[in-house]
């Protein structure tokens, strides 16, 4: 679904979302019940979480969703209880994947319908946070609200009584800090009877009005209700009939079903001639709506609850981060102080990572090769096919997966810090225009510019980006940035061949990647964000808080363990398949593990796709066999062209045996044919860490797209470049 | 007049919600009611407004913020 688009209630015989993997193995039959968390964003919900699981917990995407959601399992004395932390979100009226997620699984009667649904409320933001939990109401779901933020409350003077807010939203009521845990043992003590008095997903029956609590919305509206939701019952089933039928009057038109259309269309006549009535002599401006006086009676209630549950000083107190602000996103200093944020987290991604992956692979390179090779040795492997499969395969491929370990440490103790700070919603916000062309929020800055240093990191800062399409439009976009890596070759073959031009066509690089991510992103936009319109920001600043080491080494931890998971066997294995490909002779020549120069399967795979390349001027088979190192790593691109000429002692030597390449295969255009040689580096997928990055963030048909997109638009730029640049020559 | 409009710092109590039916729909659903006194207290470098609203602070782009008709309090 679209945001704006096509609500699609349920229906009971529906699929809806099975689960991602289990997280807890062993623990899987000891389950007892299903737990869902349910929160606005920022008020501590993904804390909480991690409190209550540890290490028992899996990220994934929902299977068929692009919402990624985290599973857990929550171990309360003897009970074990699935607890599933759903995105956050602010209305259960959904709008995008990850609303619609939380929409799904709470208001569908499947078996993955949560048995309790635990909301986090922020103490220092109530007004808001009960408007949601007065939507959970109305799905007719058992909620159990678990108080955050009460020290931030308590610092705003605003003091709230336990028990009163217990009695007036009519649900059990505990006070609970994430950051230290404290309350986890009175919210686990509170599950057993909280899923006793629920309709668990099996009843399918309307909750008792004793046993829930409903936000009654008074006449006329409560009337047509209550007859919609009988009816919208006798049709889906659903246990979260009144939420549904609330949704098909106030949400958009396609939300509504056409078994139920006839009964939507006669409640939305009768209601709208009924408010009509009640607002006559009202400006038509001024005139009553179904959406607008459904808002403002839940919101009736949300202050009827604070009237009775808390005390705090009246009017608006402009506090220390308002302060802040004041300065922070000003006109002056807002986007300055972006910049050099921005530039920070690029500066530390690159520079300060350099030394660390230096230091990691002088390791690999020198003490561990040196003793893998005395062990071979030992075990008389020396001098074999053996020794170059373990030293050239699995020892390199395992350090090109450790040299990005710095790198992702880096970045996510940075995407933490500056999330749990409270900066990034401020970066947002000052940054919304930059990348609005595209249809993505000035969030989604960091990951494309981190992207100019390693595409890897950047991939994995997507995560920053709180809607799906636009992790995964950015995730697309990401790989079009000119990573360091890449610049390593632009050098070498720009100086090769442009002299004193080289530092312009290195420079050119740079402007074509900038223009490809916005085409690119240009193309991509109808598809992705199809039927919606240019997007309103209306975004919450949580207050500035200092970021706790102890959250920062967690979240870090959790997001790195993710990554060495996913991406190890997919990098180890490419720089394993490239060693076996050169291992593995052809036409008769040599032996496993000792072939003759060119005489490779690897060699023979590039002769095989070099035609391809004729319309880009680059079809040669060390032209192409670089790219195909590339694949694996771009900084192995420059070695490769060194190994082919086994030119190691000699750059000119070096120069020289390029020119030839690029000469023979252009036909004599050796300049057009290098561009859209480098054009072509630039567009292609950058290294399979990368694709691994991106099969974490965006799964792996989008992946796969990807991989597609890049290779098309790089050979179709290449070869633009060349047939241009060969008629202008 | 509009949020865009508003003097810093001062009260103004909100008239009425304009904007596309999404944009309105989630305005109402944040509390941007009727009646409800909000207070802008920052703006951004594209024109966009920071407001109080209650204990919330809420960032919203310039061309929502010009949907939004506010009045001073009586």
């Amino acid at each position: 679904m679209t945001r704006g688009g096509p609500v699609r209630p349920s229906t009971p015989t529906a699929p809806c979302c099975p689960q991602p993997a289990s997280p807890y193995g062993r623990w899987r039959e000891t389950v007892t019940a299903r737990v869902a968390l349910v929160g606005n964003p920022n008020v501590g919900k993904s804390t909480l979480f991690n409190a209550m699981t540890g290490a028992h917990q899996h990220v994934g995407n929902w299977a068929g969703k692009t919402a990624e959601v985290a599973v857990g399992l929550w171990k309360t004395g003897a009970d074990h209880i699935e607890l599933i932390d759903l995105p956050g979100t602010y209305s259960l009226l959904p709008r995008s994947p990850d609303e619609e997620l939380v929409h799904d699984l709470l208001t569908r009667a499947t078996e993955h319908r949560p048995d309790l649904v635990i909301a986090a409320v922020d103490a220092a933001n109530l007004a808001r946070n009960l408007y949601l939990q007065a939507q959970l109401l109305d799905t007719g779901i058992s909620v159990i609200v678990a108080l955050t933020m009460l020290d931030v409350a308590t610092s705003r003077q605003v003091e709230v009584d336990l028990a009163r807010l217990a009695a007036a939203v009519g649900v059990p009521v505990i006070q609970v800090c994430p950051r230290t845990g404290l309350g986890l043992d009175r919210l686990a003590a509170a599950v057993p009877a909280g899923i006793a008095a629920g309709t668990g997903p099996a009843a399918g029956a309307p909750p008792a009005s004793t046993q829930h609590p409903v936000v009654g919305l008074g006449d006329p509206v409560e009337p047509a209700v209550a007859t919609l939701t009988e009816q919208v019952r006798a049709v889906t089933g659903s246990p979260a009939a009144r939420w549904l039928a609330l949704m098909m009057l106030t949400g958009p038109e396609a939300a509504v079903p056409s078994a139920l259309a006839p009964h939507v269309v006669a409640a939305r006549a009768t209601l709208t001639a009924s408010l009509d009535s009640v607002g006559e002599g009202v400006p038509a401006e001024e005139s009553l709506d179904i959406e607008t006086v459904v808002a403002e009676r839940r919101y009736a209630w949300v202050h009827e609850v604070i009237t009775q549950a808390v005390r705090r000083p009246a009017g608006v107190r402009l506090t220390a981060s308002d302060r802040f602000d004041r300065i922070l996103t000003s006109r002056w200093f807002g986007l300055p102080l972006f910049l050099l944020v921005m530039w920070g987290v690029f500066t530390a991604t690159t520079t300060l990572a350099a030394p660390l992956q230096d230091g990691l692979g002088w390791l690999l390179d020198g003490p561990v090769r040196a003793g893998a090779g005395r062990l071979l040795g030992m075990v008389g492997l020396s001098g074999t096919w053996g020794e170059g499969l373990v030293l050239d395969g699995l020892v390199s491929g395992v350090g090109t997966l450790l040299t990005f370990v710095p790198l992702m440490v880096i970045m996510f103790v940075l995407l933490t810090v500056l999330e749990d700070s409270g900066y990034m919603s401020r970066a947002a916000f000052v940054a919304e225009h930059f990348l609005r062309v595209v249809g993505l929020p000035g969030r989604a800055f960091l990951p494309l510019i981190v992207g100019f240093g390693c595409n890897v990191p950047a991939v994995a800062g997507t995560r920053i980006l709180t809607d799906a399409r636009h992790r995964l439009m950015t995730g697309l976009l990401v790989p079009f940035a000119s990573c360091s890596a890449r610049l390593t070759v632009y050098v070498l073959l720009a100086n090769v061949f442009f002299g004193s031009y080289a530092g312009t066509v290195v420079f050119a690089m740079y402007v074509l990647s900038v223009a490809l991510m916005v085409l690119v992103g240009l193309g991509l936009r109808p598809l992705l964000f199809r039927g919606t319109s240019r997007e309103a920001l209306v975004l919450e600043l949580p207050p500035y808080r200092m970021p706790t080491l102890r959250v920062v080494a967690a979240q870090t931890w959790q997001k790195l363990a993710g990554f060495l998971r996913t991406a190890s066997g997919i990098i180890v294995a490419a720089v394993v398949a490239v060693w076996l490909l050169a291992a593995i002779p052809v036409g008769g020549d040599g032996r496993f593990g000792d072939v003759p120069d060119g005489r490779s399967l690897y060699t023979s795979i590039n002769q095989t796709i070099a035609p391809v390349f004729a319309p880009t001027g680059f079809d040669h088979p060390d032209a192409v066999g670089a790219l195909i190192t590339g694949f694996v790593a771009k900084e192995a691109i420059v070695s490769t062209f060194a190994t082919t000429y086994q030119t190691t002692e000699s750059e000119d030597d070096l120069s020289g045996r390029l020119r030839d390449t690029f000469e023979q295969s252009s036909g004599g255009h050796p300049g057009p044919a290098v561009l859209a040689f480098l054009v072509f580096l630039l567009a292609y997928t950058p290294c399979v860490a990368t694709i691994a990055a991106q099969r974490i963030e965006i799964g792996t048909r989008w992946t796969l797209v990807g991989i597609g997109v890049q290779g098309s638009v790089a050979w179709l730029v290449a070869t633009l470049v060349f047939q241009i640049g060969r008629m202008i020559a | 007049m509009t949020l865009r409009d508003c003097k810093l710092g001062n009260d103004v109590i909100l008239q009425t919600v304009g904007g596309t039916p999404d944009c309105r729909r989630r305005l109402l659903e944040w509390g941007f009611l009727r009646g409800v006194r909000i207070r802008p207290i920052a703006l951004g470098p594209a024109g966009g407004v920071i407001v109080a609203l209650g204990d919330a602070r809420v960032a919203i782009d310039a061309r929502t913020a010009g949907t939004l008709i506010v009045e001073h309090p009586q």
